[in-house]
């Protein structure tokens, strides 16, 4: 399944989600890939996964036992900013799969 | 100075909503910004605040009428202050006309204590540079808004951001075996309450049976299911408000609308701010980065990366009645908890100290509320005068006043600002801390150091060692 919706979730879905969310959506622009990428607040994290095809988490150690119906990749990078390519190159990957 | 003073105060005079956009415009361009990405910036951060004085005009006085309506129906209420959270407070606190000079303090001081070895954690938290904007209007307020208060203003916020550094340096490897993410440490000020809770936890630890009760955190959480979110909260704590106001079921209704209304439009509002200050970020990220390549450190962040932590929303969610019991029944408290009802700040770091276990961290939450509700309480009239200098939100005559219940390191701010208060001329309770603050300190750095041996021994470390 292509991605055209991504999900980022932090404790409030206002600031940090929404830091990670604006660098996400800059940096896939560059890479020609045309998804929505929206910030949420972790609470809603369950029903906002029903309208969504990746969450990209700050917190990848909670996804393990809330049986979310999407894949989950680990959003700290977009933070630090140290490995943020190869995440970039993940999500290119499952955007271009058909 | 006065004419620095008046001039700034002419600037003021147009409304921060203009002011600060222009201001982060010129910010964007000093960092090497693009035109087009600072002009952008500086737009949207006129937007997120116009957007909040707009809507909280619309929004303020249903809660104040309420919390009116009850104190003049039950005896012995005083409600005079109004929790409308952190993003109320953050929008008060980035209109202060000196707020924007806490970027390059806080990236100065953590580039020299990176430089000389005080610290090992690189902060690329921008977002949270508005805390130490609060420290400094509300220190000038305090000494009576001279040029020297001002200075004192910078130096306490400069204070802050180093004992951020050393938190994030001692809470690393606590943060790690809650998240098991390596290379960070939490570098936000709410940690710094950790001062006063250390010897409380370590009292709790001794009564044998607590840390014998199992619970499922994980559990727990599934089972707070919509209860956990912000709308629903919202809703029944208007519920709640209308029954104790007296309201007839219209009233009821309404009420409950219009709070689950305000919790949930105010962070979709807030979150402008964020997208606005996303590029400034990145960029302050990249100026510190590229100073210090190839030396070993670690990236601070805010809280945020602890929120999936179950046992941060359960302890939140067993804490919320009792901060309503609690505002009701503690004669010093004036304040009606509302917005930040959860006390994430307090929960967050109970959490973090107690390394998960619930139950000392909801006892560590219980014990820490009316710290929160006497920080909001006498912050208020801070937060309320500012609000009303900068024109940020307009509060018509008899209406109370805008506080924020979750204050992070809220028992720190209180003891910091009563030794400040001693330079007014009141010895008590300032003097007391002064003594006390001292013995807190060591006992911080004495004890802080086996917390985070015994957590890197359940986790195996971040670098797969136990620090000596």
């Amino acid at each position: 399944m292509p991605i055209k919706r991504i999900i980022v979730a932090c404790g409030s879905g206002v600031a940090t989600s929404n830091v990670a969310a604006e660098k996400l959506r800059e940096l896939l622009r560059e890479r020609g890939v045309n998804a929505e990428v929206r910030a949420i607040d972790i609470k809603s994290l369950e029903s906002e996964a029903k309208v969504a095809d990746l969450l990209v988490s700050i917190t990848p150690y909670a996804a393990r036992d809330r049986e979310l119906p999407i894949p989950t990749l680990n959003g700290i990078p977009l933070l630090t900013g140290v490995g943020v390519k190869a995440l970039i190159d993940q999500i290119v990957a499952m955007a271009n799969k058909k | 100075m006065d004419a620095v003073l008046n001039f700034i105060r002419s600037i003021l005079d147009v409304g921060p909503n203009v002011v600060l956009p222009v201001i982060m415009f010129i910010l964007g361009l000093a960092i090497g910004m693009k035109p087009s990405k600072a002009l952008g910036a500086g737009l949207l951060l006129g937007v997120a605040f116009t957007g909040m004085f707009t809507f909280f005009g619309l929004a303020f006085d249903a809660l104040p009428k309420a919390g009116q309506a009850m104190v003049e129906r039950i005896p012995g209420l005083r409600f005079e202050a109004y929790d409308f959270g952190w993003t109320v407070a953050a929008t008060i606190s980035w209109a202060w006309p000196f707020a924007v000079f806490m970027f390059p303090l806080q990236i100065a001081i953590n580039i020299v204590m990176l430089a000389m070895g005080w610290t090992k954690c690189l902060n690329v938290d921008m977002w949270n540079v508005w805390h130490k904007a609060t420290l400094g209007a509300f220190t000038t307020a305090l000494l009576g808004n001279t040029p020297t208060a001002l200075a004192i203003g910078f130096l306490v916020a400069g204070l802050w951001v180093v004992m951020e550094l050393i938190s994030a340096d001692y809470t690393r490897e606590q943060v790690y075996n809650l998240t098991r993410i390596p290379g960070i440490a939490v570098s936000h000020n709410m940690l710094l309450d950790i001062l006063w809770m250390a010897p409380i936890l370590d009292v709790l630890d001794r009564i044998p049976f607590l840390s014998q009760i199992r619970t499922s955190p994980a559990d727990l959480r599934r089972r707070i299911g919509i209860f956990g979110e912000n709308y629903v909260l919202g809703a029944i704590l208007g519920l709640i408000f209308g029954i104790l106001a007296g309201y007839d079921l219209k009233g009821i209704a309404t009420l409950v609308i219009q709070c689950a209304t305000i919790v949930t439009l105010f962070p979709m509002i807030a979150g402008l701010f964020a997208r606005a200050l996303a590029p400034v970020s990145e960029a302050a990220q990249e100026f510190m980065q590229k100073r210090f390549p190839g030396r070993s450190f670690y990236i601070g962040l805010d809280w945020p990366v602890l929120a999936g932590i179950d046992a941060v929303w359960v302890t939140g969610i067993l804490v919320a009645p009792f901060a309503l019991l609690f505002a009701i029944i503690l004669p010093y408290n004036t304040t009606l908890p509302f917005a930040s009802i959860i006390v994430v700040s307090l929960v967050v770091t109970a959490t973090v100290l107690a390394q998960g276990d619930l139950v000392k961290s909801f006892l560590l939450s219980i014990i820490g509320l009316p710290v929160y509700l006497g920080a909001a309480t006498f912050f208020a009239p801070y937060f309320t005068e500012l609000a009303k200098q900068t024109g940020t939100f307009q509060i018509p005559e008899g209406y109370g006043m805008i506080t924020w219940l979750e204050m992070n390191a809220a028992g720190l701010r209180l003891m910091v600002f009563s030794v400040l208060d001693i330079l007014n001329g009141r010895f008590l309770p300032g003097a007391l801390f002064v003594i006390v603050l001292p013995l807190l300190g060591w006992y911080y750095f004495r004890t802080m150091k086996r917390r985070e041996r015994a957590a890197a021994q359940q986790s195996g470390g971040i670098a797969g060692v136990v620090p000596a």
